[in-house]
């Protein structure tokens, strides 16, 4: 992970995840704001690579953390508490993806445009956190990742967001870390094909423009 | 070109965490209490679903073909049951029974 997380304060004594998830199932409200306060951050992030809209972003997260309350009762403990996080920001992610590429795919039954260009319309994404002096790159790329089938979108934002390994990918998504590595490849694969069809399209219509 | 795509795919590289907008725990628990006060609203919700209205009327069809069947089948046994019950009257017009007590005579 790109940050070290804070270890879990509570009323003055730091509890580690086993008493925090023992007091959450007991429904205690310090530890619920004391693990929203803690992990928010990592779930908004998670979110927003892969929604790409702030305020969907902030809406989903908080879908998680209600998941995560009233859900903690089937928690076993068999993996990190980051991991189970990812694991449900992820399906949160994707379950709202595929809710806005339905209402996309009958936009066009109560618009007068054409539904085609609806169907391919994808805003620039300027993610908060970048370099202003990347800004526009990044928003290039984000476009590219929009591209992307579900699993390399996921393990692509994961690994270049998050920074986590292999393996701590491997465990949110269930999967082997030789099926990561493939994804991964596969998505890189993907984007540079995806770029170097955006440059040549870019090059292409300067030419139109300066004959 | 090469140097272009890489330039892009390395865009992210040294990128800060973002930050969700101020009052994020409270406006967590204020949808907690909203969405544990609206059970019946999310039971509403989950009926009034397409999959879930569908599969009703389905099973609404199926029950009343059922019924129209078992009914259809009891009308016939019904009928039977009359036929054979002026069978056995036509029957017992020329038989002296044990009850039949005006024609004691044998």
């Amino acid at each position: 992970m790109q940050e070290t997380l804070p270890p879990c304060r509570f009323k003055t004594k730091i509890l580690d995840e086993r008493e925090l998830i023992a007091l959450l199932r007991q429904k205690d409200d310090n530890a619920f704001r004391q693990i929203v306060t803690d992990w928010q951050k990592l779930v908004y992030n998670t979110v927003l690579g892969l929604l790409q809209n702030e305020e969907d972003a902030e809406d989903v997260s908080q879908e998680v953390f209600i998941q995560v309350y009233e859900s903690v009762q089937s928690f076993k403990m068999e993996s990190k508490l980051s991991t189970w996080l990812y694991r449900i920001a992820v399906s949160k992610s994707i379950d709202h993806l595929r809710k806005k590429k339905t209402k996309k795919r009958f936009a066009f039954l109560f618009s007068v445009d054409d539904h085609q260009h609806i169907k391919n319309q994808v805003p620039d994404f300027y993610h908060p956190g970048v370099k202003l002096e990347q800004k526009e790159d990044a928003a290039i790329l984000f476009k590219a990742i929009s591209f992307l089938p579900k699993n390399q979108k996921v393990a692509f934002i994961l690994n270049k967001m998050e920074g986590l390994s292999y393996t701590e990918i491997a465990e949110v998504l269930l999967i082997s870390t030789s099926a990561v590595d493939s994804l991964l490849h596969r998505a890189k694969k993907n984007l540079k094909k995806y770029l170097s069809h955006h440059f040549k399209k870019s090059v292409a219509l300067n030419n139109v423009q300066f004959k | 070109m090469d140097n272009d795509i890489d330039k892009i795919l390395n865009s992210l590289d040294g990128m800060s965490q973002a930050t969700p907008s101020p009052f994020f725990y409270n406006k967590v628990v204020q949808r907690l209490d909203r969405s544990e006060k609206n059970v019946w609203e999310r039971w509403s919700g989950f009926i009034t679903r397409p999959a879930v209205l569908a599969a009703g009327f389905v099973l609404m069809v199926i029950l009343n073909l059922y019924s129209i069947i078992i009914s259809v089948k009891h009308k016939d046994v019904d009928q039977q049951v009359v036929v054979n019950a002026d069978d056995y009257e036509q029957l017992s017009y020329g038989t002296s029974t044990y009850f039949d007590y005006e024609n004691s005579l044998p």
